[in-house]
């Protein structure tokens, strides 16, 4: 008997359907192959995929449900608050990091139910200008709370996760500090749990009761589907995957740092992100964060450190840096891809479909 | 068939045949002042088939959305089974609302008593002067915190008796048994100026003489008195928020449950489902899904738990089953707005049925059809509802599918 290999087209196919599979292989084989990532690009490499946690947060709502959210960084910033407050030695409370973070992920998911059930009736415009509203809100108490939040300068520092514990007589906190592949991993598996889950909510009752909603509104709330709570809950999810990804970030960070950083602009480059990558696609998402975020935190840096050395030699100052161009080369690649790709770098099935049908 | 029967079974609705299914008493609804509807009688006994018949535009439409909720009506009454399709004030409002309301009135009196200094003197001050951080303790200094009595802090080595506040320091000493001391003594003052004039402790030590330059001047009148009234200030404060944040939030909830009364969700969760001329299905979404995501929604109107549990491979049994009856099996994983026109419609009928209601209202079902095509749809409805669905069509003339129909209902006169 002969056996059939699989040819690469069939791997081809396979892996458009299952692409979570072969992407998180790679991205965990990588720290054996690039050794670099045990130092600062490791850590770089960690906020771009703490990013893409919060955009597939902010995808849940914009994506799913089609209100334009423009407050996505606030919820991470609230989430990294909850868990600086609960840890830090400065505070009586000093629980340990997973607690903690189910704890700060929690209050922030209860945050967006407070602001999201007396908003979410408004129509769209009106909703966006609440989050942004209250993206503002929420710097501005950031800063003035200064007991509580440590104002411009942060609560910290916050212990590594995993700190106190002892395996095999090696204190895991000192681990995280020192090599950032821990770091790495942990973001690595909570992205993947994030798309999991995700996923698995867009195939689900709510996810379907979402995309009703979203396409027609007065044909939902006919067959019983309350636009309101079900717009509730995708607010309420956004809020929680955002929360645990600022979790993440001001533990990788090891302090809450600036609250400006939380701001607008962060919200609108989540926002970008998503929609270059496509709205409402789970890998479109992804990519979109890597090629904006990745761009701004792993490329930049490097490309400048490599043209300071090369301009040092030739004209002993540098002349020019690729980080004052940064926002600009990010508003050329949006009028781009919004010239060209209207409906992103990889769209969702359903999004293409919508786009045919207003085109016609 | 069974599962309908089955579902007449769990909704205990028990018929009697005096009073009718639907029951439309004086409706009148008007758009810009000009009545569509004026006054209309209806009724619709269950099992049975109407057709409103209307060559005009809108008034179809208006009765059929003002059945359903999607517009008020501005006289007149709508009942499903004698009832009124609104919601009613059950415990879960009444509880709901006064959640909220407690919950505005927190938030308004967390920032009233302003809850960063709060913060400061329940949790910071008590590891400054390291005291252990026990429910007890951390009782006592809220409790000192509204009370607002003198506190100890520390800045640069110095121990400082402070307002409960933080805002005003009052002493500075290097010791911390002397500072508790003078902060003891200093407090005694206050509560003695609070409690009134009667009681006099002997405070000469700490208000001295301003005229004595040696002697450092701790607490003078003005000063004591300020203090004194600090404890109704910040009661005031926190308790004149509470009760407006209690105010506002049950005003507003109030308003929003009022709003959401009569709703179209209200309606469907009574067992009202429609489907409209422009067929409205969800275009970006698979024949399949959108019957699927309609069944899945029926499941939910008819169970009370709070977390329904949904049976999926009912679910799409049912789903194929609908497919099927309107003929749609060979389409049904092309998006929705890929159909054409007639098959949109089936779609939109096949959505209706799928939310398992009792009664179906068919907005103009042979509009823009060709007579084949109204023939067809006319055996579908027959087949799938009759003698066991109430059915109401509108239709702008006696065609196929208004014929199928027990009774025939003109709206206009003319």
């Amino acid at each position: 008997m002969k056996i059939q290999w699989p040819s690469l087209s069939h791997f081809v196919k396979w892996s458009k359907k299952n692409w979570e599979i072969p992407v998180f292989t790679m991205l965990a084989l990588a720290p054996w192959f690039y050794p670099a990532l045990a130092g600062g690009l490791g850590g770089q490499m960690t906020s771009v995929l703490i990013i893409c946690i919060a955009a597939l947060g902010l995808n849940v709502m914009v994506g799913f449900t089609g209100f334009l959210h423009l407050g996505i960084a606030s919820f991470f910033g609230l989430g990294g608050l909850f868990l600086a407050i609960l840890t830090v030695p400065m505070n009586p409370l000093e629980i340990g990091f997973l607690p903690a973070v189910f704890v700060s992920v929690g209050l922030t998911a209860a945050i967006g139910t407070l602001l999201g059930s007396p908003t979410l009736r408004l129509r769209g415009e009106y909703l966006a200008i609440v989050t942004l509203g209250f993206g503002e809100v929420v710097r501005v108490l950031f800063l003035n709370l200064e007991n509580v939040t440590g104002g411009t300068q942060g609560l910290g520092p916050i212990p590594p996760p995993g700190s106190g514990i002892f395996v095999t007589g090696i204190d895991l906190g000192r681990e995280f500090v020192v090599d950032s592949r821990w770091f790495y991993y942990l973001s690595l598996i909570a992205l993947f749990v994030v798309v999991l889950l995700v996923r698995v909510l867009e195939k689900s009752a709510l996810g379907r009761a979402w995309i009703a909603v979203r396409e027609e509104p007065l044909a939902a709330a006919t067959i019983g589907i309350s636009a309101t709570k079900v717009r509730l809950s995708a607010f309420t999810i956004a809020a929680a995957i955002a929360g645990l990804a600022g979790c993440l970030s001001v533990a990788s960070i090891g302090t809450t740092g600036d609250p400006n950083a939380f701001g607008f602009n962060r919200s609108v480059a989540i926002l970008c992100a998503v929609i270059i990558g496509g709205l409402g696609s789970i890998p479109g998402t992804l990519v979109g964060v890597t090629i904006l975020f990745g761009f701004d935190i792993v490329v930049i840096p490097s490309v400048d450190s490599w043209m300071q050395r090369i301009q040092g030699q030739v004209f002993d100052v540098s002349l020019f840096t690729l980080g004052s161009w940064r926002l600009a080369l990010v508003g050329i690649a949006l009028i781009v891809v919004m010239r060209f790709r209207p409906i992103g770098l990889i769209p969702s099935r359903r999004f293409a479909a919508e786009f045919q049908e207003s085109k016609q | 068939m069974t599962h309908r029967e089955n579902t007449k079974v769990s909704e205990g609705a028990v018929l009697s045949p005096d009073i009718p299914l639907l029951s439309i008493d004086r409706l009148t609804v008007q758009s810009g002042g000009i009545p569509l509807i004026d006054e209309l009688e209806l009724d619709v006994s269950a099992g049975s088939s109407v057709a409103i018949i209307d060559s005009g535009r809108g008034s179809k439409a208006a009765l059929l959305d003002a059945i359903c909720g999607l517009r008020s009506a501005s006289s007149g009454s709508v009942r499903l089974d004698g009832r009124r399709l609104k919601q009613g004030f059950s415990a879960k409002t009444f509880w709901g609302v006064l959640f909220t309301g407690i919950l505005v009135g927190l938030l308004c009196a967390a920032a009233a008593v302003d809850i960063d200094r709060l913060w400061l003197a329940v949790v910071k001050r008590g590891l400054v002067v390291d005291e252990p951080f026990t429910p007890a303790n951390f009782g006592r200094r809220l409790r000192s915190y509204f009370r607002a009595e003198l506190a100890i802090d520390r800045l640069a080595g110095n121990w400082r008796i402070v307002t409960a506040d933080g805002r005003e320091v009052l002493a500075v000493r290097r010791d911390l048994s002397e500072a508790r001391e003078l902060r003891n003594q200093m407090q005694a003052a206050v509560t003695a100026r609070r409690t009134g004039p009667g009681v006099v402790p002997d405070i000469t030590d700490l208000v001295g003489d301003a005229n004595e330059p040696q002697r450092e001047l701790l607490l003078d009148e003005t000063t004591l008195d300020r203090l004194a009234a600090g404890k109704r200030r910040i009661r005031f404060r926190g308790w004149s928020a509470f009760i407006c944040g209690l105010f506002l939030g049950v005003g507003m909830s109030l308003a929003i449950w009022q709003r959401g009364r009569r709703s179209p969700e209200v309606a469907a969760r009574a067992g009202v489902a429609r489907t409209f001329r422009s067929p409205r299905n969800f275009p970006a979404m698979t024949v399949f899904e959108n019957i699927l995501v309609t069944v899945e929604q029926g499941i939910y109107r008819k169970s009370s738990a709070w977390w329904p549990h949904v049976n999926k491979a009912n679910c799409i049994e049912r789903t194929e089953e609908l497919i099927r009856s309107v003929g749609l099996i060979d389409q049904s994983f092309s998006f929705a707005s890929d159909l054409t026109r007639y098959e949109q419609r089936c779609l939109g009928i096949a959505r209706g049925l799928a939310m398992d209601p009792r009664i179906l209202l068919i907005d103009e079902p042979a509009d823009g059809m060709n007579t084949q095509q109204q023939h067809a749809l006319a055996g579908i409805l027959k087949d799938v509802c009759k003698g066991v669905l109430t059915l109401v069509v509108t239709s702008a003339g006696n065609d196929p599918v208004a014929l199928i129909c027990d009774r025939t209902v003109h709206l206009s006169p003319h």
